[in-house]
């Protein structure tokens, strides 16, 4: 062979294969690597999407759960099914003003800041998140008396159980929150073993799943993470206003090729209040006073020409038609069903949910759970502090309903009739000779809230009315702006009716011509004595921070 | 037979100009072989990148809408604690689930325009289960509506262009309602 030899074809073609071998090589690992890393992409979309769950898991917690049981926040076994139910049975506190606020239902601090225990239920570290969301603790209240006292300096980490028992533990109390150095307070629960856990029943796995490999082989942690902010965090927090942050990280792979997927929701937590409900119908009566649980026998608003402004609870089911229900521009929430016409194809259903259901509807809320239900001895509310719900019958044929309500907390006048014209309300004392009653119960100057414990009948006609308080009847005769919060009972109203809650009223409304008048009148200052401590749902709604604002 | 020719002759033999040609047009084939299995490769993972950004954002936009999404009635399957994978699959039916098409870029195109279509996804929601404080699933009634959570399940079907063989992945996402204003 001529291998030294200049001008060979061969060695010129020898060497031109060997540089596009070895150049076919490295572009094809390269595609092979980047193919394999397209199967990662799936596989990182699949960890993206368990994170986006777990912070959902993580409103749910804080929304709904009132106790987390943080070695394995997602088993439920029937031991802890009962804890629940006790838990269920413990007040949330209420607006009325002789209410005793149960602070300690999972521990922690009482009113008085005396030390009533760890943070256990049952012998299992928990976490109470309706602390969170009790309405009677400001921002710098909440902080001295929830997070500091379970909280140190640095950082906690994630927190390890042995036995259902915190393994941080101090002489008197447990830390489970890390402060970190923006005043924020972490709360950290290792969902690695939930995950695996073929009874994990929330955080679903539904697969094709390729991310499962990594959960089973052990390369792969996930973590669900809690941080409130506070006074501390420059948070000035009103009572029932909360900071928090729900963060998730699934983490996945081992050394160079772990990947972490994370996930998170910021978003300030809000119980509403009495200015935030028009109507709060939670003895629904028929015309007759009859109990009811249907929405066509219990209200008409006026159809579909009549709008309420501000949020609505319905203890029953829905069974008019959507096209003739008003439009309910807050969220309205209901105990039952929306018995809707099942035929409803999804896009004509999904338009007219839209049209009348602007910020959305709650089904099957369970109100009896979430809302302070006071026992009756002797028809005496006694139990819970509540003065607003009484579970138990008064006699064996009858429940609490709102006639009980009205005589346990109204005055002498509730049962006399109310007349309201354009704002100024009168009683009708024609037929009752009690001299007494006819002196008391004269009525108002005009433009004068409406305030009373609570009213039998009561006729509005004119322009508007004021009605903050419980009402066994409501019938409005003319297209009138209704102002406040009725708690009913039974309501019957004119096409073209529109209700506002306070916290919906504007200046230039019929009746309000001023900054002062509206002042006036919304003012929260006048719930208690309205007698409608009613709607401290306790329902958990997020607000959604908005720039500039 | 006389070598003398390959050790003292200048210039190309015959026989080194057929070896030339034959590893040439081995090489040629190689090339075109490899470009063709390369340009496969390629499209299977642009289509792949674009599929997972198509399918995250769709995704993305069906929860945001999730709760005007009527339930799916008879998905009681998804109620046990046993997690059935065969029925699960065996839900996606064509009758009952929602169906839909999109282009590579995500775009929606009416499901009467299939031929075009690059991703096809059926998704129906259901009522997740329901520890409502007593741990027990709400019946799956005919409400469109449920506190407080449910879920979106998810299957999308898609050609890749490297196997020209048809893909299934299922998918789901959580939803918990919670109130917002």
């Amino acid at each position: 062979m001529r291998m030294g030899r200049k001008g060979s074809a061969l060695t010129i073609v020898i060497i031109v294969t060997a540089v596009f071998a070895v150049a076919s090589y490295v572009i094809l690992n390269f595609v092979q690597s980047r193919r394999g890393g397209s199967e990662d992409e799936i596989r990182f979309l699949q960890a993206k999407m368990i994170a986006g769950d777990i912070v959902e898991l993580g409103k749910y917690f804080l929304a709904y759960e009132r106790v987390i049981f943080l070695d394995n926040p997602l088993a439920m076994n029937s031991g802890r099914l009962e804890l629940l139910k006790d838990f269920s049975q413990q007040s949330y506190g209420s607006l009325v003003a002789t209410n005793a606020f149960l602070l300690n239902s999972c521990g922690g601090y009482d009113a008085n800041a005396v030390e009533v225990g760890d943070l256990k239920a049952g012998g299992q570290a928990t976490f109470c998140p309706f602390f969170v969301r009790n309405p009677l603790m400001d921002g710098a209240m909440f902080e001295d008396m929830m997070l500091k006292m379970w909280s140190r300096s640095g950082s906690v980490g994630v927190l390890g159980m042995a036995d259902g028992v915190l393994q941080t533990t101090s002489s008197t109390r447990q830390a489970i929150m890390t402060k970190d150095s923006s005043g924020g307070y972490s709360l950290t629960i290792n969902l690695d073993e939930v995950l695996k856990s073929p009874d994990n029943q929330f955080i679903r796995l539904h697969t094709d799943q390729n991310i499962i490999k990594m959960l089973q082989s052990g390369a792969f942690d996930a973590k669900l993470i809690f941080t409130f902010y506070s006074t501390s965090a420059g948070f000035e927090t009103v009572s029932n206003e909360r900071y928090v942050t729900i963060r998730s990280e699934v983490n996945y792979g081992s050394s160079l090729f772990r990947r972490s997927a994370n996930a998170s929701e910021s978003m300030i937590l809000y119980s509403s209040t009495v200015k935030d409900f028009s109507i709060f119908m939670m003895y629904p009566e028929t015309s007759a006073g009859a109990k009811t649980r249907k929405f066509s026998q219990a209200m008409n608003l006026g159809g579909s020409e009549s709008k309420v402004s501000g949020r609505v609870f319905f203890n029953g089911d829905i069974d008019v038609p959507l096209t003739d229900l008003p439009v309910f521009n807050e969220i309205v929430i209901i105990s039952g069903d929306l018995l809707v016409d099942s035929t409803l194809n999804p896009e004509t259903y999904r338009a007219l949910m839209r049209e009348k259901f602007r910020k959305g509807l709650i089904v099957r809320f369970p109100v009896e759970k979430l809302i302070n239900d006071g026992e009756c001895v002797a028809g005496i509310i006694m139990a819970n502090q509540s003065s607003m719900y009484c579970k138990k019958p008064l006699a064996p044929t009858q429940d609490f309903g709102i006639s009980d309500y009205i005589s346990n907390l109204g005055n002498v006048c509730s049962s006399l009739k109310v007349k309201i014209d354009s704002g100024a309300y009168t009683y009708d004392t024609a037929g009752n000779t009690n001299s007494m009653i006819q002196e008391y119960c004269k009525g108002s100057e005009p433009e004068k809230l409406f305030l009373s414990g609570g009213a039998d009948g009561v006729e509005v006609v004119g322009s508007h009315a004021y009605i903050v308080s419980p009402v066994k009847s409501l019938t409005v005769k003319s297209a009138a702006n209704i102002y406040g919060t009725i708690f009913g009972g039974h309501i019957q109203a004119l096409a073209g009716t529109k209700f506002y809650s306070l916290s919906a009223l504007r200046k230039g409304f019929p009746g309000i011509a001023s900054d002062k008048d509206l002042a006036a009148i919304s003012g929260e200052g006048t719930r208690v004595q309205a007698g409608v401590g009613v709607p401290l749902l306790n329902l958990p709604l997020i607000k959604k921070p908005y720039l500039g604002k | 037979m006389n070598f003398g020719i390959f050790k003292t002759q200048k210039g190309l033999s015959i026989l080194e100009v057929v070896i030339a040609l034959a590893i040439l047009g081995i090489t040629v084939a190689a090339i075109i072989s490899f470009q063709a299995n390369v340009y496969k490769q390629s499209r299977s993972i642009l289509q792949r990148s674009s599929l997972i950004r198509v399918v995250y954002s769709v995704q993305e936009d069906l929860l945001k809408d999730l709760e005007s999404l009527p339930f799916r009635k008879n998905a009681n399957f998804i109620q046990g604690a046993v997690f059935d994978q065969a029925a699960y699959r065996a839900s996606f039916d064509d009758d009952q689930s929602i169906q839909a098409c999109y282009d590579k870029e995500g775009q929606p195109i009416a499901l009467t325009d299939e031929p075009v279509c690059e991703i096809r996804l059926s998704y129906y929601r259901v009522q997740e289960m329901d520890r409502n404080y007593d741990g027990n699933a709400v019946v799956q009634g005919t409400s469109f509506n449920y506190v407080p959570m449910s879920r979106l399940l998810m299957r999308i079907k898609f050609v890749d262009k490297a196997t020209n063989s048809e893909k299934v992945y299922y998918l789901s996402r959580l939803k918990t309602h919670v109130l917002s204003f």
